[in-house]
């Protein structure tokens, strides 16, 4: 392996020359990070409202989680985050990865706004407040 | 208009292996002072669970040190401006593997965290409101880590220098890194914060 030094020029493109691969794989990648992470943040919103869905994520957990009864449902939402994630990876991996058609602008916008959401509902006194308007 | 200094600074980027030698130097020195002046069983701490709540705050904090670097160097690749290239590259492989032995190692205490007679119990009988929004919002955040680098990693790695060529992608996987950093120092600061209330 060799090492970088601050005075290599390495990043030295073009920017108007198109990379080879198209923006689908990166597209991808980054949107199945936030489908997995708004998919932890739902799961979470549901064991909130209802206890018996408490109890089957918990199950889920259970499982396959190491340690996962002293951990509770938080093993079942972690397993979750993983299946919404790696589940939605290979699904928008092999459907976008020929596409070179996409806007690359509008989909990172679309990642950012479902990692606001997310985050959003993640914080103890929101999902407090739609579990208690159920 | 050319401002020397800014100029200069623009065009500076530590490599890995320098980096690298200033991790080991401080590491080093670090370990020196605290070799000398305290006894490694003190510095560990007392209680069963040790081992693994050591291992999860060294792993956190090396990890707070590596994606710092790697948040600057992505603000480089956001400007289309980065030389070392490759050095981001392999701390995005590093940071993706801190992330995970981070959240292990959490989770592993995280049972001590709630046990009966645990700091779960003695935080929610004395500050209730704290358990409830700062240490559920941490166990959150720090999951959050993990997907963002390893889709940046993965960007990284499957474009090499051509995703220089794509402005928005480039930006994208940039503020990627850039999420994973702020979510990481929401968890670290916010579990410095419970330890020093209450240690597992």
């Amino acid at each position: 392996m060799t090492m970088a030094t601050g005075t290599e020029v390495e990043a030295n493109v073009a920017p108007e020359e198109e990379p080879k691969l198209g923006p689908g794989p990166g597209l991808a990648a980054l949107l199945a990070a936030m489908i997995g992470l708004l998919t932890m943040a739902l799961v979470n919103l549901g064991t909130e409202i209802s206890k018996g869905f408490g109890t089957f994520v918990w199950d889920v957990g259970k499982a396959w989680v190491p340690g996962a009864a002293g951990i509770g449902p938080y093993s079942g939402k972690e397993t979750f985050l993983l299946i919404g994630w790696l589940v939605s990876w290979v699904v928008l991996h092999f459907a976008l990865r020929s596409r070179k058609d996409l806007d690359v602008r509008l989909w990172v916008g679309i990642f950012l706004v479902g990692m606001l959401a997310a985050t959003l509902l993640l914080w103890p006194p929101i999902y407090g407040a739609i579990a208690e308007a159920f | 208009m050319e401002i020397p200094i800014y100029s200069r600074l623009r065009k500076m980027e530590p490599s890995l292996a320098t980096l690298f030698l200033i991790v080991v130097g401080a590491v080093a020195i670090i370990g020196f002072f605290a070799a000398v002046s305290s006894p490694v069983g003190d510095l560990l701490g007392q209680g069963s669970w040790r081992l693994p709540s050591t291992f999860h705050g060294i792993a956190a904090t090396i990890f707070v040190l590596g994606l710092t670097i790697a948040l600057y160097l992505a603000w480089r690749m956001f400007t289309g401006e980065i030389r070392a290239f490759r050095d981001l590259k392999y701390l995005a492989v590093l940071t993706s593997v801190l992330s995970a032995f981070t959240i292990a190692f959490g989770n592993w205490i995280y049972i001590a965290y709630r046990a009966p007679g645990g700091p779960r119990e003695e935080i929610l009988a004395s500050l209730p409101a704290i358990h409830r929004v700062f240490f559920e919002f941490k166990e959150y955040m720090a999951l959050f880590t993990f997907p963002l680098i390893v889709a940046a990693t993965f960007a990284l790695w499957s474009y090499d220098k051509e995703i220089l060529k794509n402005r928005h992608l480039r930006a994208g996987v940039a503020v990627a890194i850039g999420l994973a950093w702020v979510y990481m120092m929401i968890a670290y600061v916010l579990g410095a914060a419970i330890t020093k209330l209450a240690p597992v």
